[in-house]
């Protein structure tokens, strides 16, 4: 029975890694080192930011696009996937620095209360049902959210 | 304005309510609005830290900002919050986590001083964090706010005053200057007279009901003056008539007395001149002793006639003119010698002596009336003479010299009949004589001691009298007299006695005969060379022809009289200015011999003359020429 899953695992490591050498260069790279980003916001494709600003918006620092439309924020809430990477990846701090950064940010005004989402489905459906609206996808984006502006990008530090 | 204004009686109330009102709208009121104002404040910044508190939570818990960010909102449009932050407690530190309004995080000096802001807290309680939310309202923004809140307070008290100036003007104007222009106008008529203009505006409130009724007031007082000032002519016209009259009658009756005097004296003259003659020539006519008896009561009963004529006339004078007084530098001593003289013949029969006492008179000139003060002592004495049937009757003068006064005290005494005490309260009464059995005894006509009296009192002195009834009486007085210079003692008395040695020529004008006799009677008796002229202007024929001594003149003659005789000789520069003329008439009044004197006659001689004093005359002419 050991000998079993010993030879499972071992055909399961050299599947998975025949897997991995016959994809291309660049694709494996991503899959491999981290997830896939994408930027998905209810706004026009043409006012989809660069990567250097994407860090800017996750973290409240602009209010509105470039037309005027109010950016709101849709963040992961404590439960959902995304929300300890998007933390990791944006917030840096003491504690649950995210909900810190965004508590700070609205008492005092000067960022717009961000939306909570428990999962991507519903962080999809509040970036759909919400004009200038805007969320920050690990992996794939769910089907109702494809007909957005959406932006790969590479995750910003 | 006068402390009774009625402006300023309303200045009391008016300060008492303008301070209560000031009190209440500037201080109390304010003061309320404050501490109301500070509540509500207080009260919505203790719900707004309690909301943001809640929001907090929420945010945190339920990752729900919708109410983070009404309360954002909230602070944002509310007028009372200066500031909303969160502390945050991490190990044992409270650090400000965020603030509302951003920008104040990035003011380094903003501090949430509880000088300067009012504040109220409330915990936070997450999974976060622990803390508080502090929500702050700036003070200065309450103060101003404060302030503003008042502002239409302090507008009502600006009203107020406005109110209040407003009303004083308003009575001011309305009712106290009219009422002061109604009050100037009754002034004006008490002043300027009934018809003074009043100023007064016509007014159709009740102040114009009082202008009205001055108005009626001033034309019915003025009716009545009207009235009272033709009753007034009237009157003084009547007055004016009825004073004519009293005066011609006044006129006549003084007219008549000194006729009477004039026409008494006259008779009086010869009949005193033919019993004198008589009793000088008794010895001559071999008179038997009941004959002498006769004439000499005769000339009693004549005198005491003469004194009852003097007597009369002074009364009658001092009743309608008063005592009118010629002081002038008396020397005392000089005085009571003449008196002495004067009273002498009181005491012939001897059986009641005269003594008169004085001290420290020597040397004394004092300003006085002496012929009025003379008139009071012969009176005195002549009283006390006629009281005392035996003893003596002493005149004591005693001065006391203080400064430039003398207080000259007189005092006669006597040892007469003395009288009761009714009789003394009484005396001074005119023609009160004591009891009838007076009168009947001692006869006279009870005027002496009343005008002794009336002398006195124009002397400001009074008669004291002390009196036993008898035992004898005392009357006395004080004088305050000024203290004379030293005058020159030249006595106009001369000696008597003094020997007429030379014989002398003396004109006499007299119209009437009988007067004529009984002076060429008397001059034989004076050995004088006599001439008689029977008119004036046979006088003055005389005098420019011939040359006497002494010219006596009567006064009253028909065609010229004797003032005209006297002027013609003043005027004549032939005649020797130093001729004696006297005028010798039988007008006694004092105002009539002043005036002979003014008209240049040397002396006067009044009717009836006795030839004792037509000697003396003569002696003074003898000395004068010696």
């Amino acid at each position: 029975m050991l000998s079993y899953y010993r030879t499972s695992g071992i055909a399961f490591v050299m599947a998975l890694g025949a897997i991995v050498f016959s994809m291309p260069g660049e694709v494996l790279g991503e899959d491999s080192a981290q997830q896939k980003q994408v930027l998905v916001a209810n706004v026009d494709p043409s006012l989809l930011p660069d990567s250097v600003k994407v860090a800017d918006i996750v973290r409240g620092g602009k209010r509105s696009w470039s037309d005027g439309t109010i950016l709101t924020v849709v963040l992961p809430g404590r439960k959902h996937p995304f929300f300890k990477q998007t933390e990791k990846d944006f917030f840096v701090g003491k504690g649950p620095s995210l909900q810190r950064h965004w508590v700070r940010l609205v008492f005092s005004g000067r960022g717009n209360p961000p939306l909570y989402a428990e999962n991507p489905e519903e962080m999809c459906e509040m970036v759909r049902v919400t004009r200038g609206s805007f969320a920050l996808f690990y992996g794939p984006v769910p089907d109702p959210c494809q007909s957005l502006a959406r932006s790969p990008l590479p995750v910003a530090p | 304005m006068g402390s009774s204004s009625l402006l300023l009686k309303l200045v009391v109330p008016y300060g008492i309510a303008l301070f209560a009102i000031a009190f209440t709208l500037l201080y109390a009121v304010p003061e309320q609005q404050k501490a109301s104002f500070f509540e509500d404040v207080m009260g919505e910044l203790r719900s707004i830290s309690l909301t943001a508190a809640n929001s907090v939570e929420i945010a945190i818990e339920k990752e729900d900002f919708s109410s983070l960010s009404m309360i954002n909102r909230l602070l944002e449009s509310h007028p009372n919050v200066s500031f909303a932050a969160i502390y945050v407690d991490e190990d044992g530190v409270s650090e400000r986590f965020s603030i509302y309004p951003s920008h104040l995080a990035d003011d380094p000096t903003f501090t949430a001083d509880p000088e300067r802001y009012l504040m109220h807290d409330h915990p936070i309680e997450t999974t976060l964090f622990s803390g508080r939310v502090v929500v702050g309202y700036d003070e200065t923004l309450f103060e101003s706010q404060t302030r503003q809140l008042n502002r239409p307070i302090y507008m009502a008290f600006a009203f107020v005053l406005l109110v209040q100036f407003w009303s004083y003007r308003t009575i001011s104007r309305s009712v106290v200057q009219p009422i002061r222009q109604a009050a100037a106008a009754a002034d004006s008529m008490r002043a300027g007279g009934l018809e003074a203009s009043l100023h007064l505006a016509p007014r159709e409130d009740e102040i114009g009901q009082l202008h009205n009724s001055l108005q009626n007031l001033q034309r019915s007082l003025l009716d009545q003056q009207g009235r009272n000032d033709e009753l007034m002519a009237s009157l003084e016209e009547r007055v004016r008539e009825r004073t004519a009259k009293l005066q011609e009658a006044l006129s006549t009756k003084d007219n008549f007395l000194s006729s009477v005097s004039h026409e008494l004296r006259t008779p009086l003259h010869s009949i005193i001149s033919s019993l004198e003659l008589q009793l000088q020539t008794a010895d001559e006519m071999n008179m038997s002793a009941h004959s002498l008896e006769v004439v000499e009561n005769g000339l009693v009963a004549a005198r005491s006639l003469l004194t009852l004529i003097n007597d009369l006339l002074d009364y009658q004078k001092f009743a309608s003119q008063g005592v009118e007084l010629r002081p002038e530098a008396t020397n005392m001593i000089e005085l009571l010698q003449r008196l002495k003289r004067v009273v002498k013949p009181l005491f012939h029969s001897g059986k009641v002596r005269l003594r008169i006492e004085y001290a420290e008179c020597e040397g004394l000139w004092v300003s006085v009336d002496p012929q009025r003060l003379e008139q009071v002592l012969v009176n005195l004495i002549g009283n006390a003479s006629k009281f005392t049937h035996e003893g003596e009757v002493a005149l004591t003068v005693r001065a006391e010299v203080v400064d430039d006064h003398a207080r000259c005290t007189f005092s006669i005494a006597d040892t007469g009949i003395g009288m009761d005490r009714d009789t003394i309260h009484r005396l001074g009464e005119p023609f009160f004589q004591g009891t009838e059995g007076y009168s009947r005894t001692f006869g006279g006509t009870g005027l002496g001691l009343s005008i002794v009296k009336r002398l006195l009192e124009s002397m400001e002195s009074r008669l004291e009298i002390d009196s036993v009834s008898g035992e004898g009486s005392t009357f006395s007085f004080a004088l305050e007299l000024p203290v004379a210079e030293l005058g020159v003692a030249v006595s106009d008395e001369a000696p008597l006695e003094m020997a007429l040695t030379e014989r002398l020529r003396v004109l006499y004008v007299e119209d009437m005969e009988i007067n004529q006799f009984f002076m060429r009677a008397m001059a034989k008796q004076l050995n004088v060379d006599l001439a008689l002229a029977s008119s004036a202007l046979d006088g003055y024929e005389h005098i420019k022809n011939e040359a006497f001594d002494l010219v006596l003149t009567d006064i009253q003659m028909p065609e010229h009289d004797g003032t005209e005789l006297i002027r013609w000789v003043r005027e004549n520069p032939d005649i020797s200015p130093n001729l004696q003329v006297i005028a010798f008439t039988a007008h006694a009044e004092y105002e009539r011999v002043e005036q002979f004197l003014s008209m240049g006659f040397n002396s006067v001689l009044t009717k009836p003359m006795r030839i004792k004093e037509l000697r003396q005359a003569l002696e003074r002419v003898q000395q004068q020429k010696a």
